[in-house]
């Protein structure tokens, strides 16, 4: 499993962003953080980076978050005094440190390869934290959903009369909605089929985001009571969609 | 009239005594356009080189500058951290197993220095930074305490020609044009080390 080191100028922002990840993948991910000279000191080490990068090691490789400026010129030296070999597996990550961490720790912990566990950190940057207008969601939205039925039957109806994919929507009634831990299972569960997932938040009136993607299904906001639709479509949608339905008729863990 | 181990390590204790006693100048022109810690960062980066050298006096200047350059990377917390490190690791590697360098093996060495803080800190002249004090006292083709001498009011003036530029690099450019009128911290600092070289590197 892919590494994580948290490169912050501050002991207890590196600590918070590890706390963060390891709250996504329960421990899973060896998250480590270097953070300021020593508790109470600002700066960056590159002694603490190297010691970091060590402790964060293993065949998958190790991905490295920073944050301000020179974060990353100590990162880049800490890089070059690892042996050649290990260096190979070593990459820094220029995805924003909160979103890019957690993104990379959920997509480490599906088992995924060092380069996309990279690519799902740099997707964190186009996350759009504030929604420019919610007031008006995008027209025709409502037109190819789908009430649920039963709670497990495969009741998916075709979205279109191509049959090129399934929607269903979906009332999420746990007590946190689509936050933390159940949007980690969420997009695990999304992830292990291999049809493009997409997923909306019908209350808010949002645009689809990737269902596979823990910071995009994060920023979606989807609380306790909101309608979701979510979108499959691939050669195996319709486990994808039963699976989906499933788990959040479950109450998402 | 070489540089030897004895200059090295008197010109690394002159630079610490100095950066010290401008601790807090280096920390009011910081504030002014960056985020005030360079004094402290320095001194303390200045301090911890102290203490490794106490494990050199029979290590080859190799050796010496790297264990130098190490200490300020993990000791120094701010950007000019890893540009100082790489600066004496640069001068390290330039050195290998000297124990004292021929002036014509210093000023190599110390380009090399220069070159390594200007790939590192991707700045160029006129950027506002400690290369345009640095960069200012490389090449002096003289005896070498008098290229000293010459280095060190070379990278006098251009630590002052920092005053009137705009910031393009570090925490200072994010003040852009606001950042004209104030002189830059790490172009001090520099000159406070070639100052020092001058007064200490050959012997007096």
């Amino acid at each position: 499993m892919v590494g994580l080191v948290i490169v912050a100028h501050s002991f207890k922002l590196a600590e918070g962003v590890k706390e963060l990840a390891d709250q996504m993948t329960g421990g899973k991910v060896r998250v480590v953080a270097a953070g300021g000279l020593d508790e109470e000191t600002l700066g960056t080490s590159v002694e603490r980076i190297v010691a970091a990068i060590d402790a964060a090691y293993g065949p998958e490789g190790v991905l490295v978050f920073m944050d301000l400026g020179s974060a990353v010129m100590s990162a880049e030296m800490a890089l070059e005094m690892l042996p050649p070999e290990r260096r190979a597996l070593v990459r820094l990550c220029p995805a924003p440190l909160v979103e890019g961490a957690v993104a990379a720790a959920v997509q480490a912990s599906l088992g995924g390869t060092l380069r996309e566990v990279d690519a799902a950190a740099r997707r964190a940057a186009e996350l759009k934290k504030v929604e420019e207008d919610v007031s008006e969601p995008p027209a025709g939205h409502e037109k190819a959903e789908v009430e649920r039925g039963g709670p497990s039957e495969p009741d998916a109806v075709d979205a279109d009369s191509e049959g090129l994919g399934l929607e269903l929507v979906l009332t999420v009634n746990n007590e946190h909605g689509l936050h933390a831990r159940p949007a980690a299972l969420f997009t695990q569960t999304a992830a292990r089929f291999k049809s493009a997932v997409t997923v909306r938040n019908l209350t808010r009136g949002t645009p689809a985001a990737n269902a596979k993607s823990l910071i995009q299904v994060l920023g979606l906001g989807v609380e306790r009571g909101h309608r979701i639709a979510v979108s499959v479509r691939g050669p195996d949608q319709q486990e994808a969609l039963k699976a989906i339905a499933d788990l959040i008729e479950g109450g998402l863990g | 009239m070489d540089v030897t181990r004895e200059g090295v390590f008197k010109w690394l204790e002159r630079s610490a005594q100095a950066l010290r006693e401008n601790r807090d100048y280096l920390t009011q022109l910081d504030a002014a356009i960056g985020d005030g810690d360079h004094g402290a960062n320095m001194d303390r980066g200045f301090q911890a080189v102290l203490t490794r050298l106490k494990e050199m006096a029979d290590q080859d200047l190799g050796t010496v500058f790297k264990a130098v350059g190490m200490a300020l990377v993990s000791s120094v917390g701010g950007a000019a951290g890893p540009l100082y490190g790489t600066f004496f690791m640069q001068l390290g590697i330039a050195s290998g197993a000297k124990a004292a360098l021929t002036p014509e093996e210093w000023v190599d060495a110390f380009e090399a220095g220069v070159k390594g803080v200007i790939k590192r800190g991707k700045a160029g002249p006129g950027d506002k930074t400690m290369i345009d004090a640095l960069r200012s006292a490389v090449a002096e083709g003289k005896p070498l305490d008098e290229a000293l001498r010459l280095a060190a009011a070379a990278a006098e003036k251009g630590m002052k020609d920092t005053i009137p530029m705009v910031a393009r690099k570090g925490r200072a450019s994010y003040l852009g044009e606001r950042s004209a009128g104030h002189q830059d911290p790490g172009a001090t600092s520099s000159y406070l080390l070639l100052r020092a070289a001058a007064e200490t590197l050959v012997g007096s």
